[in-house]
């Protein structure tokens, strides 16, 4: 594992290269998307386990922080999903300058899947999409962001303020700036909100593999017309991740159902 | 960042560590470096991303500080010999000592530790005297017979009449019933995670108040059961020397996570208030960094 920093200096990344096992005759490489916030914090230990295990099966992969999260520079409310995407191709072009491969395998997890298929559109060397539990609605997914955030607090505290509730239920504008533990800027609110299935691409001359739970009605209206064949297929988990859960929560970090699922996904 | 740098850093005996050193613009002379550690299994940028925050906000007060992931967590690899998870934790904190003093000149050295954090921070304080600053944020606690009542009167508190009328007699029962104390030596069978008896920690505080060692206990609002009121610290060890000698807060607004993000800012101000607080009284000293 090379840890090691990306970017011009005003925007410099934190990324995590491993290479592939010195036998490898793999010819694919695989970047990891990060989700977003606490759902990212949350992955990170599933990502690094899916990471080593890949680069002993031959795949050198790549994990990194978008601007303003993680150990990248910026604050929080300085994240955009605009400037992700392009924190996302600048990886791409590392991953593939320290593989060496010509093909990349891209892993999106929730925001992480519409961040990975924007910035896989139009960029040569993407020969897969696997796009996990993807935010097809933005703004469903602030709604839920909302409702996650007041349960974070009422676990967390001893005392559960009852007003959190009331506000949640009453005011439209209560906990819209802050999603468990992250700033949630009015542009970031304004990005995610106009995510929706028309605008979530799935780029031509890419194979998009999508994991989803197989009661996700978003998912699969979104995916149904897409497809078609083998190279777009719709792969039900119905054991998946607790993405928002706090660390004291007793949920699994490496779920093995989900680590299988995406492993096979990814080397199929 | 105009105002710090950050590099990173790999280091141990076999470079297997990793960290973030966050380094200000203008290193203030005579300040120790901060070591920010892991809480539980969350990676070194800490829960909601607090280590990052508080290593940027240090940076601006001309702290040098590290945030790192111990052996096995994060993305530091296991270590290669066997050793206790303890024992190993102080090794893997050493070495990032020595990192930063090969690197930084850095020989002295205040550490923030919340939960599981705050437990390898006292270990490491007791057992390097290059610590001259402690802050831990819920560590131990000491319940008293008022925390008790006052953890009961609480949730009596949070029920409807609806609730209380349902099911008096259970209510009445356990209400009654007094909790029964916990040895404070027991509740893990790790000798790490194992509280420290009552008489240890006030020798603990002793020795490190003797050694001229800042400490700063904070206790949140996510513990009820443990730490519930203003100075409940000084009810519990009435009469000890060293409650004079060190600074303890008990902040219901902030919560073990600092989940929201005023209880982020109020929390990242409270360090950043004490770190300058221990440089200063260094300076005073005129200790050399």
């Amino acid at each position: 594992m090379i840890p090691f920093h990306f970017g011009s200096p005003e925007r410099l990344a934190f990324g995590l290269f491993h290479p592939a096992a010195a036998d490898s005759r793999e010819d694919r490489a695989v970047l990891l998307c990060n989700p977003f916030g606490q759902e990212a914090v949350r992955s990170h230990r599933l990502y690094r386990v899916l990471a080593e295990r890949l680069a002993r099966l031959g795949l050198a992969v790549l994990r990194f922080d978008y601007h303003a999260t993680g150990d990248s520079l910026g604050s929080d409310e300085d994240g955009d999903i605009e400037g992700w995407v392009g924190d996302t191709r600048l990886a791409l072009r590392e991953l593939a300058q320290r593989s060496g491969s010509q093909r990349i395998v891209c892993l999106g997890a929730r925001l992480g899947a519409p961040i990975a298929a924007r910035a896989a559109s139009g960029v040569p060397g993407v020969a897969r999409l696997v796009l996990w539990d993807p935010i097809v609605q933005g703004a469903d997914y602030l709604a839920l962001l909302r409702v996650k955030h007041v349960e974070s607090l009422e676990s967390s505290y001893s005392l559960a303020d009852p007003q959190w509730r009331l506000r949640l239920a009453d005011d439209p504008q209560a906990f819209n700036d802050e999603a468990i533990g992250f700033s949630l800027s009015a542009r970031l609110r304004q990005q995610i909100r106009k995510l929706g299935p028309h605008n979530l691409p799935v780029p031509p001359g890419i194979d998009v593999q999508v994991v989803a739970h197989p009661e996700d009605a978003a998912v699969a209206a979104w995916f149904a017309p897409h497809a078609k064949n083998q190279a777009r297929q719709l792969r039900p988990l119905a054991q998946s991740f607790d993405w928002t859960a706090e660390e004291s929560r007793n949920s699994p970090l490496v779920p093995a159902p989900a680590l299988a699922t995406i492993m096979s996904t990814i080397r199929d | 960042m105009t105002e710090a740098s950050e590099r990173i850093a790999c280091f141990g005996p076999h470079d297997h560590l990793i960290g973030i050193v966050t380094r200000p613009e203008h290193p203030r002379a005579d300040a120790p470096a901060c070591l920010l550690l892991n809480a539980g299994v969350v990676h070194r940028i800490g829960p909601h991303r607090i280590n990052v925050k508080l290593a940027r906000a240090l940076a601006q007060d001309g702290i040098t500080s590290i945030r790192m992931d111990l052996s096995g967590l994060g993305d530091s690899a296991p270590a290669a010999a066997a050793m206790h998870s303890g024992a190993q934790a102080i090794a893997d904190l050493r070495a990032a000592m020595a990192h930063l003093e090969a690197t930084e000149g850095t020989r002295r050295f205040v550490l923030f530790g919340l939960c599981s954090g705050a437990v390898n921070a006292y270990r490491l304080a007791l057992a390097d005297t290059r610590v001259v600053g402690l802050l831990m944020f819920d560590g131990y606690v000491y319940p008293t017979f008022k925390t008790h009542f006052l953890r009961r009167r609480a949730r009596v508190r949070t029920l409807s009449w609806r609730d209380l009328a349902r099911k008096p007699a259970q209510w009445l029962v356990r209400m009654s019933k007094t909790r029964p104390e916990t040895p404070e030596s027991a509740g893990s069978s790790d000798e790490h995670l194992r509280r420290p008896t009552r008489v240890q920690f006030a020798q603990a505080m002793d020795t490190l108040i003797a050694r001229g060692t800042s400490v700063y206990l904070m206790y949140s609002g996510s513990f009820i059961e443990g730490y519930n009121y203003d100075n409940q610290l000084r009810d519990r060890f009435r009469g000890a020397k060293f409650l004079d000698g060190i600074r303890h807060d008990y902040v219901p607004d902030i919560d073990h996570t600092a989940t929201s993000l005023p209880a982020q800012r109020k929390l990242i101000a409270a360090v950043r208030d004490w770190i300058q607080g221990v440089a200063g009284a260094a300076g005073n000293n005129g200790s050399s960094t």
